[in-house]
This record gives structure tokens, C-alpha cells and sequence, in this order.
């Protein structure tokens, strides 16, 4: 319909002026010039119109070239302005508007499809809606694509979480386990040092030990020595007792031999008194006889006197004897006497004697068992001395591991923790690499002030080049760590928040934390990296 | 200007494989328009051109969306949105429109563009019909437009809030 209406538009007025211009030149022939001049007329006016109808459609073409050439250029907005028109110059008109406008669709739609999935934002697809042909297919395989990608980012998502929480359940195991293996050397270096300074006490002790039990081998020994002594002794009385006993039976033989004397002299003495008894009588008769003689009996008479006085003289002496006698003999029996008790008396001291050989003999056994075995006791002692200095070399050596062993502990948490930073940071980068990397060729110069605030102070600093995840800032920077938050605002008062990445040099690389940001901070960071770009490329 | 329009409950729809577009420049005056805009909303492209894209703009729309609209778009950032847009005999057609920023060889925003197609009726009626009623309830019950709008905009952006991590993500979560 439209096709033919087309070539209807496009050929009737040419045909009707070549029709009309026939139809005239039949008149000239026919000789009407009336006719043929208004038939010429008709054609010029034929003519006028298809010069019109073909600058109208000049004009159209003219316009869409235009518009086709934006197009082919990639500006689409441009479009042709010219509504309206009826005929093909219209159709043309409005053709060309449609294609750029679903061009221009596309092209938006899949920009900002991609922009979404730059950003992580995997919920944009592509609107089919409106979509025909080649520009559905390829808008049905952008969004496929993001099907696909947001599966595989899911997926290593939760890998990456899975791995991570591994990696961190590992390090805490880790770090606990080192934790404890501290608590432990701890308690082992203690119990090293405290069994090192009981062995010292004890070394001490037993050194003590050993040197009483060396001064009791000692005191043993003499003992041992006093007791053979004290045996010799009591030999030596013993054999003296027996001489003693020996010598009293003798004495008692001649106390005995003293006593029968003793009676011998008693009856001696008796036949003395008997011839003083008779010469006093005879001196008697000598003196009556002398009386009776007279004168001439006188000096006789006095010789009797004499003779009597020397018999009486001589039984006052026997007398006398006989009482020494009786007294000797008393002696003598209480001598005997007391011999035999001295007899009994040495029988019972050398009867005690043999009893007292025994027990010093016992004695003499008992201290030689004691003495070795002393002598077995220092031995042990010096031998318990000698392993308790093993001991304390052993305490001091594992008090040495155990230190050893804490301080190796401490590092293996502290190497824990750097792991888990480090897995934790290698991850974050891991699910952004790919954006890193491309928007690391991004990054523009800056030379912008800022304000960098964290929970460490606030300070100035200036930009020295920035890209849409990070940037680089330099300045008088108080001590900051990896790892610190911090806020970064610049002359728009924007926030931009970020962590600290690495420090180096005086300067900081920070990398803004994007899902923290405010649309309007993203916004300012776009058109700042895209100025700075801009600026790049027109130097 | 031209007399006030009485909205009626007519309504006019288009076709899937359609798209209703527009430019504006920086002001929201429309630049170009396409057939199909013109068709539907009853307006030549003589009338269109120059006039304000609010000329449009129908009654039961809370302007809370237009606020989130021109919010996004001053931060270079595409948008979507469920439309109620009136047709110069007052009937009524529903649109899903996105709106982006035009930008100039210098990098530089020069204008706006909105292709408008045909939403899920499902979702204008299940979803958006009762929310804009809500919002556009909460304006008209201040007394000035101003807290109106604050009021209804703070009760979207809870809304938003409470469902998804954006806007955006809720718009195309639906």
C-alpha cells in the first residue's frame, strides 16, 4: 500500500507532464494550438509540482543524511525535526527518527547494563521491551551474559566466603592454639624454673645431708673403735678378776695357814702359863723356905722375889698374847670371811663381765652394720646430689625451650593474624580484581586539598591521582595504619569513605569503600576521574 | 495558559514492541518526540516541541517520584519509574520509563531522554496504584506542598528501605 502510494507519489506528476506533453504535441500536430497551449500550460504546471514534490523530498533525504551521519558517528541526539510531512518525505522523516530511537534505546539500555555490572549490580538487564531483531537478540544475550556472570559471581562469592570462613576458623584454631601453647610454655617455663629452684634446694639439702651422714660414718667409726676398746677393757678386767679370784683362794689358804698357827701359839701359850704358874708356886715355896733359913735364907729370899715377880710378869704377857692370839684369830676368820665374799664378788663381776663381752660384741656388729650402711647412705646421697644437678640442668634446658617455645607461639598467632588480614584483603581484591586492574589504567592526576579524617586525628592532604575505587594522597600524615577507615572530604564536601591499603613513601593509597558511599559521593568521584581524564587527554 | 484538562477514567494503552520517546534539554522542555508520543497523548509534535514534559503530568501522580526522578538524574544516574501520564483529553495512560542523561562530546550533561514502555500491568496494579495512593495521600494531608512532598519523599525512601538495598533494586525486583 505504502509502496505503491510511493511510486504513485513518484511517478504520477512526471508521468502526467509527459502525458500532457504528448497530448500537446498530438494538438500541434492536429493543428489546435488552443488545445496544445493549454496542454503545455498544464505541463508547465505538471513540472512545477514535480520540482516542488522533488525539493520536499531532496530536503528530506538532505535531513536524514544528516541524522544518518550523526548516527554513523555516534551522536544520537540528533533527530529529524521536520514532523508531519505527508508523503514519502514524511515516511523518510519518521523512519529514520524510529531507527535512531531504537538504536539510541539499545545503546543506553546496554550501557547501562554494562555500567551496572562494572559496578557489581547484577538486578539491571535490559529492557526487551521495545526491542526488535538483531537489537533483541543482542539485548537478550547482554542480559543472558549478566545471568551468567551474576551465577558465576555468586558462585565464587560463596566460594570466597566459604574459603574465607575456613581461612579464619584456621586462624582462630590457629591463633588459639598457639594461644594455648603459650599458656603452656608459660606454665612450663614456670614449673622448669620452680623444679630448678627446688633441685637447687634440694642439692643444698642433700649436700647437707651428705655431709651429716659422712660426720655420723664418722662418729660410727669411733664408735665402732670405742666399742673394740671397751671390749679390750673388759678382757683385761675380766682376766684381771680372775687373777683376783686366784689370789683371794690363796690368801684364804694362808689366812687359813695364819689361823692354825695362831692356835699352835694358843697352846704354846697355855704350856707357858703352865711353867709360870708352877715357878710362881716353886717361888713361893722358895720364899717360905728362905723365912724359915733366916739370915742365911735372906738373899735367897730375895732371888725368890725376882723369880716371882718374873712368873708373875710372864703370865701377865701370855695373857696378854693370848688376847693378841684371840684377836689375830677373830681378824683371820673375818678376813676369810671377807675373802670369800671378795671371791664371790669377783665370780659375779667377771660372770658380768662375760655378759658385757657379749653385748659389746653385739655392740661392735651393730655399729660396723651401722657404719656401712652410713657409708651405703652416702653413697646414695651423693649419688641423689649428682642427679639433682642432672635435674636442674634439665629444668634450666626446658625453661630455655619453654621460652623458646612462648616466643614461637607468639609469633605463630601474630603470623595468624597476618594471614587472616592478608586472606581477608586477598579475597576483597580477588572479587574485584578484574575491576582493579581495568580501572587501575584509569587513574588521573589530582593535586585537589583534602581533609582526610580517622580515628587517629584529622589532617590535610593533597591528591596526587585517583581512580573510581582508590586514590593516592600525600601530606604532613600523623601515624596511620593498613587497615584504618577513614573519611576523605575535598572542596564539594563530599565523604567519601575508604580504608587505608598501604602507606609508602609519605604517601597513602586508600581504596573508597564503594558500598558505603552516597550516590552523590560516587557521583563526584565520576565526574572528577572523568575531568581529570579529560584533562589527560587534552595535554 | 491553556485551560486545566479534567483527568478522565479513559484509558489508552500502546503496544509492547512500542516505545514512547522523548528529549528534554536541562529544563525538562521537550526537544523531540516521537510519533508514538504524539499519538498517544493526543498532542502534535508542533505542541510538544518546547513545552514542558510536566504538560503531561497527571493528577494522581505523587510528586515524591518526580523528586526521586530529578534527584537521580542530577547525579548523572539513570532512572526508572512507574508513569500515570494524562493524555490531552484527560484519559490516562500508564508508562515504565527511563530516563537518562544525554551527554555532550565534552562529557557534559545537555539534556534528557525517556523511552517509556509499556509496564506490567500486574505490577501498576498490584504494586504502584496502591503506593502512589499512599504517597499522594500523605501530600495532600499537608497543608503546605512543601512538607508534603518532604513527608511523602521521607515515606518512600522508608519504604525503599525496608524492601531493597536501592531504589533501583526494588524497581527492578517487581
Amino acid at each position: 500500500m505504502t509502496n505503491s502510494s510511493s511510486r504513485f507519489e513518484a511517478f504520477a506528476p512526471g508521468l502526467a507532464v509527459i502525458l500532457l506533453l504528448a497530448g500537446a504535441a498530438g494538438a500541434v500536430m492536429a493543428d489546435m494550438p488552443t488545445v496544445a497551449l493549454c496542454l503545455i500550460a498544464a505541463a508547465a504546471a505538471g513540472t512545477a509540482v514535480v520540482l516542488v514534490l522533488a525539493l520536499r523530498l531532496s530536503a528530506a533525504v538532505r535531513r536524514s543524511i544528516q541524522v544518518a551521519r550523526a548516527l554513523g558517528e555516534g551522536d544520537f541526539e540528533v533527530r529529524d525535526l521536520a514532523f508531519d510531512q505527508w508523503g514519502q518525505a514524511g515516511e523518510l522523516t519518521e523512519a529514520i527518527n524510529d531507527m535512531a530511537d531504537h538504536i539510541d534505546a539499545f545503546v543506553r539500555e546496554a550501557s547501562a547494563a554494562m555500567e551496572a555490572v562494572r559496578l557489581n549490580r547484577y538486578y539491571r538487564r535490559i529492557l526487551p521491551n521495545g526491542m526488535k531483531g538483531a537489537l533483541l537478540r543482542a539485548s537478550t544475550t547482554i542480559n543472558e551474559a549478566t545471568d551468567v556472570i551474576q551465577e558465576r559471581v555468586e558462585a565464587f562469592e560463596i566460594s570466597t566466603d566459604e574459603f574465607g570462613a575456613t581461612i579464619n576458623s584456621i586462624v582462630e584454631s590457629l591463633v588459639d592454639a598457639s594461644r594455648d601453647m603459650g599458656g603452656a610454655a608459660t606454665r612450663l617455663g614456670e614449673g622448669a624454673s620452680s623444679t630448678d629452684q627446688r633441685a637447687s634446694d634440694a642439692a643444698s639439702s642433700s649436700s647437707m645431708a651428705s655431709g651429716d651422714v659422712q660426720r655420723v660414718a664418722q662418729a660410727a667409726a669411733q664408735l665402732t673403735g670405742s666399742a673394740r676398746e671397751v671390749g679390750r677393757e673388759v678382757e683385761r678386767s675380766a682376766a684381771i678378776a680372775r687373777e683376783a679370784v686366784s689370789r683371794a683362794d690363796e690368801t684364804q689358804r694362808i689366812v687359813a695357814g695364819l689361823s692354825e698357827a695362831a692356835e699352835k701359839i694358843g697352846a704354846v701359850i697355855g704350856m707357858i702359863e703352865q711353867v709360870a704358874g708352877q715357878t710362881n708356886l716353886l717361888a713361893l715355896n722358895a720364899t717360905i723356905e728362905a723365912a724359915r733359913a733366916g739370915e742365911a735364907g735372906k738373899g735367897f729370899a730375895v732371888v725368890a722375889q725376882e723369880v716371882k715377880a718374873l712368873a708373875s710378869q710372864t703370865a701377865a704377857a701370855t695373857g696378854e698374847i693370848t688376847r693378841h692370839i684371840s684377836e689375830v684369830q677373830a681378824a683371820t676368820r673375818a678376813a676369810v670371811g671377807s675373802i670369800a665374799g671378795i671371791g664371790g664378788t669377783i665370780a659375779e663381776i667377771n660372770a658380768i663381765t662375760a655378759d658385757m663381752r657379749g653385748s659389746i660384741e653385739a655392740q661392735i656388729a651393730a655399729t660396723t652394720e651401722i657404719a656401712q650402711g652410713v657409708g651405703n647412705a652416702s653413697e646414695g646421697t651423693r649419688q641423689v646430689s649428682d642427679r639433682i644437678a642432672g635435674i636442674t640442668g634439665i629444668a634450666r634446658e626446658t625453661s630455655a625451650l619453654a621460652q623458646g617455645l612462648f616466643s614461637t607461639s607468639g609469633a605463630l598467632s601474630a603470623e595468624g593474624d597476618r594471614l587472616a588480614v592478608t586472606v581477608r584483603e586477598f579475597l576483597v581484591r580477588l572479587r574485584r580484581g578484574p575491576l582493579d586492574r581495568r580501572q587501575a589504567a584509569e587513574r588521573v592526576p589530582g593535586g585537589h586539598a583534602v581533609t582526610i579524617a580517622s580515628a587517629r586525628g584529622s589532617f590535610q592532604a593533597t591528591c596526587v591521582d585517583i581512580s573510581m575505587t582508590g586514590g593516592r594522597f600525600g601530606g604532613q600524615l600523623p601515624d596511620l595504619r593498613i587497615g584504618d577507615d577513614v573519611h576523605i572530604t575535598g572542596e564539594a564536601d563530599i565523604d567519601v569513605p575508604a580504608t587505608i591499603r598501604w602507606i609508602r613513601d609519605g604517601n597513602i593509597g586508600v581504596e573508597f569503600r564503594q558500598a558505603e558511599m552516597t550516590p552523590a559521593a560516587s557521583n563526584r568521584l565520576r565526574r572528577l576521574v572523568s575531568k581529570g581524564r579529560a584533562m589527560t587527554a587534552a595535554a | 495558559m491553556k485551560p486545566r484538562i479534567q483527568p478522565t477514567s479513559e484509558e489508552i494503552t500502546f503496544l509492547p514492541d512500542e516505545i514512547i520517546v522523548s528529549k528534554t534539554d536541562l529544563k525538562g522542555r521537550i526537544t523531540y518526540a516521537n510519533s508514538t508520543f504524539s499519538r498517544i497523548c493526543g498532542y502534535s509534535r508542533a505542541e510538544l516541541m518546547n513545552a514542558p514534559h510536566s504538560i503531561i503530568r497527571h493528577p494522581d501522580m505523587p510528586r515524591c517520584v518526580f523528586k526521586l526522578l530529578w534527584d537521580q538524574l542530577a547525579e548523572e544516574r539513570e532512572v526508572f519509574a512507574y508513569v500515570k501520564n494524562m493524555a490531552r483529553t484527560g484519559a490516562f495512560y500508564w508508562v515504565f520509563a527511563h530516563v537518562t542523561p544525554s551527554f555532550g562530546s565534552d562529557g557534559k550533561v545537555t539534556g534528557y531522554h525517556s523511552s517509556r514502555r509499556v509496564p506490567d500491568r500486574r505490577i501498576v496494579r498490584e504494586v504502584i496504584e496502591p503506593l502512589y495512593g499512599e504517597l499522594l495521600r500523605t501530600e495532600a494531608a499537608h497543608a503546605s506542598p512543601k512538607d508534603g512532598l518532604v513527608a511523602s519523599f521521607a515515606q518512600l525512601m522508608n519504604i525503599v528501605k525496608s524492601k531493597a538495598a536501592s531504589y533501583d533494586e526494588l524497581i527492578f525486583s517487581l
